[in-house]
């Protein structure tokens, strides 16, 4: 445990969860149903459901059109404000979206907002399924629903002290922006891959629609954050490891070696001048910071640049170092990279004079090697330019990337512009599929740049051909003209797909973030939560959350600074109160090994739980050999009592699902990809919290198949995932039954539908033959 | 090794050469090549109708013994390929079979003689085989059936085995960007011009790769490039001088072989040249 984490154990923890304090039974619980205008009611007979829940005196059932308007939600504090229930089961649409909403209205009502539970019967159930087997499967999950929140304890969120510090990640204009937006309240570390800030933004020339020239806007940006007394700043660095929870992480960072102390380094240049093989040099002019550096792929290690160096600055024999820093929050701005076009074969990148338009805009920017002028790979100025749209992206052939990349199309224009500018008879053509020019200023750009005497021409292009004397030649279709063409080329220019930038994954795996099919960060929302993540404390802006152009990430990183600084400005952190509770004890310290947050130490001879570095997981709870640690509000007993309801109605699939394979099951439902309804999810914080005796119990009351669903990437859990399930696997063996483990990440929607499918076909055939052997046995 | 083997016309007509380096490299190589009794042409590009073209393949395909089938000219190895994906339709197949006499169930796999060697012979040990590395240039020409219908053997749009092959022999492969673009050997007698056309454009940009010689897999692109290429220099005067050669008498000459064993004095370009620069 680090000492930041004792500090807020000893001075910040309340630990105010407890079992109920009256220890009287529970009176009533209340059953709402949401027809969810027709989205629901539309195909579950929530009318039936309604009657055969009545049949139990202790349950009081009601219907809305919508919960969760405000007559809804007012029915529900009614009743519980006259005394009516004091439990809640709401059958609506998915706990992410409005949870948050109904625990709210409990709490105001005076109720524990744990005592309200969502099943959800609209992503996982009336979006997925037709009609057939829907009744039966929502009867018995609200009945499982209902056995379940009789026994849940009221309990208390713990509370953490937030450490107020945030690692921005990425120094382009998104992670610059946030940065600046969040230093004068709060600290801030930015942290950047290359040796120096600016992005992909210091590598344009003229930015669109208005045309200025892009380092003169983000030069002084890059001057205030160097400047800034509450921004430290580290260039060649990246995130090695995080440990630690949201709120309090502590995260390693690894430090390349620039072989040039940059707080020494005076930027004389003498040491440049002294080189004889170009190894070290400034990155480029205007470079933030301001210090030189050394390629040592070139350097020959004689020593003249350290002897030359009035300072001392330069220190040939640096090492990568790693060093370690405590935040709250996290913003990742991590941005894009274009795709590598070689894949499209036909376009046979890279030959000379073939670039692709990233190339292009370095050279007219301040990293430009050619000083700043348009030119051949001969030197000459090329007078026929040809810009490709769409190199890589909106490709369903399996080979590119799906997405648009946005930004391509104006760009272009931009750059076409920028050819006719030079030289009068110069000649720019664009070849797209659609030209698409929505928002402010950008149709009139289009209308600007056709005046400027560009040709477009609608059609992909299908084959480019480099010729010996360097000219390129592109062969296409005018689908505009109905007829094929080839043209003859200075330069073409390719606009490829801009994908998420490498390591992107990796760093979203360290700080627990799902990404989608396309590689970029899942939003906590896609319209409503922009620049939120599904975990709290992580925040991410820029082309890291899809392509887009300066001013849609300047935004973005305002967003994100604001997100962070609400986060930070609580101080405090909620986490969750179901936690181990430790009912029995030998000291056998099984637990101990077991726990891979450390969150369970022996203390004179028993087993203590640190509840701030603990995950929920519930890992421990199965390898306690004496069965004497319980998950609270997760225990066995609520397990088998929910199970046993749930398959009363009708045999069914028992698929144990966490919350990021959760996620993925929402995803499929928004997406109506169907599945079969014999397939019944039960929540788990994570499947390692499950033994036997759970899985034993769901084949005893009647389940025709198991499956363990884990969608967490944290590799402290999945490194133990096997191990469980052949443990399993040997010891529900008896039941004959099948059980299946796999990992299905959030993004993997389609597989997990898939696999659902194929699993209750199998479960049902293998039961189906069972019953005809028992039968002919008996007969 | 041993496969069925569909010599094609060619192989008995126009590319004696290409036989009989074929011959030579093969026994040595100790792949065995049993030539299909009683074949037919395979319809080449003259057979429009579908149906006929499927079943004048399905009967050579029909008479493998169960063995692979090997092919030395793009031109059948396509229409073999084609055929076998046309009569995966089970009506076309029962139209076929009706009027075959052995009657073809659609699994013989068809293979080019350059997958032969590259994937199932295999380059390295091809390597060991080499008895004098070429120290020459040479421009790999795929034509355009090899890849064509796409196949699992090698991209459509840039192959790269032939590259691989000449490697392995101790040659440079040149970059070359018509890999797969039509000679114009099929539309030599409809559309002379054009065809003279593309033969230009594939032959230039040959010349100018600064290549000794352009190495091909089909005997139709060789009839096209070499016998055609007076023309091609008469026609837009210019000076070629660009040897044709088959990727097997390529294999030849660096495994040791003599110019006669290969046929390597049938060539309208001659090959002086080259042969020198190999020291023969």
């Amino acid at each position: 445990m680090t000492e930041n984490e004792l500090a807020h154990m000893n001075e910040n923890t309340s630990t105010k969860s407890s079992i109920p304090e009256n220890g009287q039974p529970p009176k009533k619980t209340g059953v709402y149903l949401c027809r969810c205008g027709g989205n629901i009611g539309d195909l579950v007979d929530l009318q039936s459901i309604a009657d055969s829940l009545k049949e139990n005196k202790d349950v009081l059932v009601n219907i809305q059109d919508y919960l969760c308007s405000g007559a809804g939600q007012e029915k529900i504090k009614s009743d519980i404000e006259k005394g009516k229930v004091d439990r809640v089961v709401i059958g609506s649409c998915s706990p992410k979206l409005h949870l948050e909403t109904f625990r709210g209205m409990a709490k105001k009502a005076g109720l524990n907002p744990n005592l309200l539970e969502i099943t959800n019967i609209r992503e996982q159930a009336s979006w997925v399924h037709d009609k057939e087997g829907i009744n039966p499967k929502v009867k018995g999950l609200i009945k499982g629903a209902v056995a379940r929140i009789g026994s849940i304890e009221p309990l208390v969120p713990l509370e953490k002290k937030l450490v107020n510090r945030t690692l921005v990640v990425g120094g382009g204009i998104a992670g610059i922006t946030t940065a600046l937006e969040l230093a004068d309240a709060h600290e801030v570390i930015l942290i950047e891959k290359l040796p120096f800030l600016g992005g992909h933004m210091i590598g344009l020339s003229k930015t669109f629609p208005t045309l200025d020239c892009s380092q003169c806007i983000l030069t002084p940006k890059m001057v205030a954050v160097h400047n800034h007394p509450n921004i430290t700043m580290f260039t060649q660095t990246e995130v090695a490891d995080v440990r630690g929870s949201p709120g309090d992480y502590s995260i390693t960072l690894r430090h390349s070696p620039r072989y040039v102390d940059i707080e020494k380094c005076i930027n004389c240049g003498a040491c440049a001048r002294k080189c004889t093989t170009g190894a070290i040099f400034l990155p480029f002019a205007q470079a933030v910071p301001q210090a030189y550096m050394i390629d040592m792929s070139k350097c020959k290690n004689c020593g003249a640049c350290v002897k030359v160096c009035p300072r001392d600055a330069i220190d040939l024999d640096a090492k990568e170092k790693t060093s370690s820093v405590s935040v709250g929050a996290v913003a990742i701005a991590t941005g894009f990279e274009p795709i590598d076009p070689s894949f499209i074969e036909e376009y046979n990148y890279p030959a000379p004079n073939l670039l692709t338009a990233v190339e292009f805009e370095e050279m007219l920017s301040a990293k430009s090697k050619t000083g700043m002028r348009l030119q051949k790979a001969d030197g000459s100025f090329p007078s026929r330019v040809a810009f490709v749209l769409c190199a890589g992206s909106r490709d369903f052939t399996g080979k590119g990337r799906k997405h648009c990349s946005k930004v391509c199309c104006i760009y272009s224009q931009k750059q076409a512009q920028l050819v006719r500018k030079m030289k009068d008879e110069a000649e720019a053509w664009i070849f797209y599929i659609d030209m698409r020019s929505a928002g402010r200023r950008f149709e009139e750009f289009y209308h600007h740049t056709q005046e400027k005497g560009v040709n477009y021409v609608r059609g992909k292009v299908a084959e480019i051909i480099p010729k010996q004397d360097g000219a390129l030649m592109v062969q296409y279709e005018d689908t505009n003209l109905g007829r094929k063409g080839r043209e003859l080329f200075d330069m073409v220019v390719l606009c490829p797909a801009l994908i998420p930038s490498a390591g992107t994954k990796e760093l979203a795996d360290k700080l627990g973030v799902p990404i989608g099919d396309d590689g970029f960060i899942e939003e906590k929302h896609v319209k409503l939560d922009p620049v939120n993540t599904l975990n709290q404390s992580v925040f991410a802006a820029g082309c890291v959350l899809g392509p887009k152009d300066i001013h849609d990430s300047v935004t973005e990183g305002i967003s994100a600074a604001h997100k962070v600084s609400q986060f930070l400005g609580k101080g405090m952190i909620l986490i969750p109160p179901e936690k181990p509770m430790i009912l029995e004890c030998n000291g056998c310290g099984e637990c101990v090994k077991a726990c891979p947050y450390n969150a369970l130490n022996l203390e004179n001879g028993k087993a203590v739980l640190s509840p701030l570095a603990c995950t929920g997981c519930g890992i421990c709870v199965p390898a306690c050999p004496i069965k004497g640690i319980e998950i609270r509000n997760y225990t066995r007993n609520q397990y088998k009592a929910q199970l046993k309801a749930i398959l009363s109605e009708e045999p069914g699939v028992i698929v144990f699902i966490d919350p990021y394979a959760y996620a993925a099951a929402d995803i499929a439902g928004v997406n109506r990809r169907q599945y079969s309804s014999l397939v019944r999810f039960v929540n788990v914080p994570s499947i390692h919290i499950l033994d036997a005796d759970v899985v034993n119990a769901a084949f005893e009351y009647g389940a025709t198949g198991v499956m363990l669903i884990e969608g967490t990437t944290d590799e402290k859990l999945v490194s133990h995932s096997d191990e469980l399930y052949k443990k399993l696997k040997k010891e529900t063996r008896k039941h004959k039954k099948p059980l299946r483990y796999s990992h299905i990440e959030t993004a993997q929607y389609e597989k997990l539908t898939d696999l659902l499918n194929v699993f209750a076909a199998q479960a049902g055939a293998k039961a189906q033959k069972k019953n005809k052997k028992e039968t002919e046995s008996e007969e | 090794m041993k496969y069925s083997y569909y010599p094609g016309c060619a192989q008995h007509g126009t590319a004696v050469d290409y036989r009989k380096s074929v011959e030579a490299v093969f026994r040595s190589l100790g792949i065995e090549l049993e030539e299909v009794k009683n074949w037919n042409c395979c319809g080449a590009l003259h057979v429009p109708d579908m149906t006929v073209r499927a079943a004048l393949s399905a009967r050579t395909l029909a008479s493998s013994k169960g063995l692979d089938m090997a092919t030395p000219c793009n031109l059948c190895y396509s229409n073999l390929m084609r055929a076998n994906a046309a009569l995966e339709e089970g009506s076309l197949k029962t139209r076929v079979n009706e009027a075959l006499t052995v009657k073809y169930d659609g699994n013989t796999k068809p293979k080019h003689l350059l997958e032969v060697i590259v994937k199932d012979y295999g380059l390295t040990k091809l390597a060991e085989k080499v008895k004098k590395p070429l120290k020459i240039k040479a421009v790999p020409y795929y034509g355009c059936l090899l890849t064509r219908p796409e196949n699992k053997f090698d991209s459509p749009e840039n192959p790269k085995s032939l590259d691989n092959l000449i490697a392995s022999l101790g040659a440079e492969p040149v970059k070359y960007y018509y890999k797969t673009k039509c000679c114009g050997g099929p539309i030599l007698i409809t559309n002379e011009d054009l065809a003279l056309e593309l033969a230009r454009d594939l032959l230039i940009m040959a010349k100018d790769s600064g290549a000794d010689c352009m190495v091909v897999t089909c005997p139709m692109c060789h009839l096209q490039l070499d016998a055609k290429q007076k023309a091609v220099e008469k026609k837009y005067n210019i000076k070629l001088d660009m040897p044709i050669i088959y990727f097997t008498q390529l294999m030849g000459l660096a495994m040791g072989f003599t110019c006669d064993e290969l046929g390597m004095g049938k060539h309208l370009v001659p090959c002086d040249k080259l042969i020198a620069k190999i020291g023969r």
